[in-house]
């Protein structure tokens, strides 16, 4: 029997972005801004966590124009910012962890 | 001129009787209802709702990534249309015919994602950026292109319970009349989130629990009905030319003969004899065949106690004298009404029914209303073994109603 659908399953997962709970054990465990976004584009958008790395772009990882801006929005829920449109120029995800970085310690101060 | 003749192919199924158009044919012809009682909303503010609703998984059909994108009725289509490409024979390494154009169904498009979206416009003043691109009706016919490779055309008809008819019937015209060779047609609803559940209950046509039970609460045709049960799902046929399905030596389900459409011009909610006596007129008239040559028609009949009495009239009316020979059921006494995806699940069914020459049952009909009286096959399925054709009728919220003419094959 040919089989159209793809290899992968969505696993079941109990990581919500946007939850305040899942805020706060990040930042207890230390997490930073970086494995925040590793463990959204591994856990919601099924990127295989080995072919993620700092220099990889987002369109590398398969993310397009309208998965990009989707990220962010989870990005500022979960850390209560705001990436300004011109601001959102980032190509590689250290880039964009770096941006993030910035915003809450912007909005920290 | 005559124009081409069109066959049904394929069969891809996601309805609240199931996913495998084969059992669920059986499971009709048994009288089995997928009606429950539903707890919609919240424990604090909600209601207990009847309704036919799918315990939905697309597992590993659709990509997780992929799923970020699709609203409920979408990753239905996708699924359903999955199903029957491969029922057809036409899927290769995932993709589908290249050439084939998609014509699809759709009353609300993705509904759960505009209440959704307005949830959180009016609590946080913030809304998510794919929304758009989700809650439009187009969307499940664009993501069937996308997930299969197909680039003919993706149209979309939004003729609210006719939306998959007439998406039928403009899929059966194209290739009739040589715009297509393969067709992709079909509909999808999934509008059973508690904003719209409400809505549909604020019109004032939902059945209530009959004291059988839940299963027992769609009552077309009969003297307790109380209204329709709303239901959701996605059903995909494929339609290819006599010339492209005999070439690489398809099997046919049924032939599709006729389409004819009207509009009442009346009422928004109120139906019209008279709009449905042309629409099934004008159907007869283009398949070029009598009255008495239909065996069978899947009514529209949702439950409702102003509307099964005006399509029995209706038939009346179209058939003379026929009228007493064809057997008439409703369908939605046991899968519910699917809205924009009804015609195509009830055209399906008739196409099986066409194919085992045995008529589907009008589930919960034990005190047929006088009004209704006419062969409305109460409670169990019979054989047919002279059924040739039999028509399938979806009359639309607005005055749309569209009359669908298939022949065995």
């Amino acid at each position: 029997m040919r089989r159209w659908y793809c290899e992968r399953r969505w696993p079941s997962f109990s990581f919500r972005c946007g939850s305040s709970k899942v805020s706060s054990f990040l930042e207890e465990v230390g997490v930073t801004h970086y494995e925040f976004l590793v463990d959204v584009l591994s856990e919601k958008y099924d990127v295989a966590k080995e072919v993620i790395s700092p220099e990889a772009t987002l369109t590398e990882l398969g993310l397009d124009s309208l998965t990009v801006v989707e990220l962010l929005f989870d990005v500022e829920d979960e850390f209560g910012i705001e990436v300004p449109e011109e601001r959102a120029t980032f190509q590689t995800l250290a880039e964009a962890a770096a941006l993030v970085d910035e915003l809450v310690q912007a909005k920290g101060a | 001129m005559r124009g081409r003749r069109v066959f049904v192919t394929g069969l891809g199924f996601v309805s609240p009787l199931g996913d495998d158009p084969k059992e669920v044919f059986e499971r009709i012809c048994r009288g089995e209802s997928a009606i429950r009682m539903v707890r919609s909303g919240t424990p604090e503010i909600g209601v207990d709702v009847l309704l036919a609703s799918i315990d939905f998984d697309p597992g590993d059909r659709i990509k997780k990534a992929d799923r970020l994108l699709m609203a409920r009725s979408a990753q239905m289509a996708v699924v359903a249309t999955g199903s029957a490409l491969e029922d057809s024979g036409l899927l290769t390494d995932g993709q589908g015919p290249e050439e084939a154009t998609v014509h699809m169904g759709c009353g609300l498009g993705g509904s759960e994602v505009i209440q959704e979206s307005y949830r959180s416009y009016i609590t946080r003043r913030r809304v998510r950026p794919t929304t758009v691109p989700l809650i439009m009706a187009s969307a499940p016919a664009s993501q069937v292109c996308m997930s299969f490779g197909i680039r003919g055309l993706a149209h979309t008809y939004s003729v609210a319970c006719a939306s998959s008819s007439v998406a039928i019937g403009e899929a059966f015209r194209s290739i009739r009349d040589g715009y297509a060779d393969v067709v992709i047609a079909g509909g999808a609803e999934a509008m059973l989130n508690d904003g719209s559940v409400a809505a549909w209950q604020a019109v004032g046509v939902i059945a209530k629990q009959h004291s059988h039970g839940a299963g027992a609460s769609c009552r077309p045709f009969d003297l307790e009905r109380t209204g329709l049960v709303l239901g959701e799902g996605a059903v995909t046929l494929i339609l290819e030319s006599e010339e492209r399905a005999s070439a690489r030596g398809a099997d046919c389900v049924a032939e599709i003969v006729g389409f004819g459409a009207s509009s009442d011009a009346h009422k928004l909610t109120e139906p019209s004899v008279d709009g449905q006596e042309r629409a099934m007129r004008n159907a007869l008239k283009d398949a070029r065949l009598d009255p008495d040559s239909v065996g069978y028609i899947n009514a529209h009949a949702t439950g409702t106690p102003r509307g099964d009495p005006v399509e029995i009239e209706a038939v009346k009316r179209a058939f003379g004298a026929a009228a007493r020979g064809v057997a008439i059921s409703s369908t939605k006494s046991m899968h519910g009404h699917l809205v924009g995806a009804s015609g195509a699940l009830e055209c399906a069914v008739t196409a099986l029914a066409l194919r085992e020459r045995r008529l589907p049952p009008t589930a919960n009909l034990t005190r047929p209303d006088p009004t209704c009286d006419l062969d409305c096959v109460a409670g169990v399925s019979r054989e047919a073994p002279d059924l040739e054709v039999a028509l399938s009728n979806s009359f639309a919220f607005g005055g749309s109603n569209a009359t669908l003419v298939l022949r065995r094959a």
